[in-house]
């Protein structure tokens, strides 16, 4: 029930650790790291298959538009 | 591929991880947009064949940084209530889902939260990292590491409710279906 107290592990021995509390039944360490592992994984991945808001497409088109009006000529860039 | 096709490209991963730093989507996307017209301006700077993503990130992160200073007085009150509120509830914490592990990723300082998600989410190298958060090689990862037994620490509580009851709770479970038996 102390397994608790054994939480804060130094950065560079964590598999000593490991082992340490493997004594009285299975650790939770290595579980508990690769939930949050995953967990962390899977909040990334819902952010990154979110759409692209339209702000930000518009802003790229603007600034897209921007620049190349100014890399042309007037003259020439002038169609309209 | 214009520049512009290319930096629509990496908006997806800059806005996940904008969100996880700041874990607010208006916040997230006021960063993207600063960091996308930061780069725009400054395209001619970068140069082709590097790493445009590692590029990218850091002029958010800059960004980030930058409004963090800004911002951190005046939202200290706010997440001073916030803190209050979630310790109030600890009861809601049953079952680790996403929201507790956001829940739990807000309770990290910046430096420990950017390096683990860059490490273990944006499929930065530690060397990539630590080029974009200006610094060395082995802060990054004592800055994982701390991020993770942080991270173990606040959800241990989740993780025993999910682990644990095997060897925890089935005697007393058992105990008290027996008992039950008994007294019907």
């Amino acid at each position: 029930m102390r397994k608790k107290d054994e939480k804060h592990v130094a950065d560079d021995a964590p598999s000593k650790r490991m082992t340490e509390s493997a004594e009285d039944g299975p650790s939770l360490e290595p579980q508990l790291q690769a939930q949050i592992g995953r967990k962390l994984k899977a909040m990334y991945d819902s952010y990154l298959s979110e759409p692209v808001p339209d702000r930000l497409v518009s802003l790229l088109e603007q600034l897209d538009e921007m620049s190349s009006q100014r890399e042309q000529k007037p003259r020439e860039g002038n169609k309209s | 591929m214009n520049p512009r096709q290319e930096l629509l490209q990496h908006i997806p991963n800059l806005r996940a991880f904008a969100l996880s730093l700041t874990g607010n989507a208006d916040q997230a996307d006021d960063l993207v947009q600063e960091a996308l017209m930061k780069a725009w301006t400054s395209l001619e700077r970068f140069q082709p064949g590097t790493n445009m993503r590692a590029w990218l990130f850091t002029i958010l992160r800059n960004a980030f940084y930058s409004e963090f200073r800004k911002k951190r007085r005046e939202v200290e009150d706010a997440d001073g209530a916030m803190a209050a509120k979630l310790s109030s509830h600890p009861e809601q914490f049953g079952h680790m889902d996403l929201d507790d592990f956001r829940r739990a990723l807000e309770e990290l300082p910046p430096d420990q939260k950017e390096a683990l998600v860059l490490i273990g989410a944006s499929g930065f190298s530690y060397e990539e990292a630590a080029q974009i958060c200006e610094c060395a090689v082995g802060t990054v990862k004592s800055r994982v590491n701390r991020a993770r037994t942080r991270l173990g620490e606040l959800l241990s509580v989740e993780s025993v409710a999910e682990y644990g009851p095997d060897t925890v709770a089935q005697p007393i479970i058992t105990n008290v279906q027996s008992k039950g038996r008994s007294v019907a």
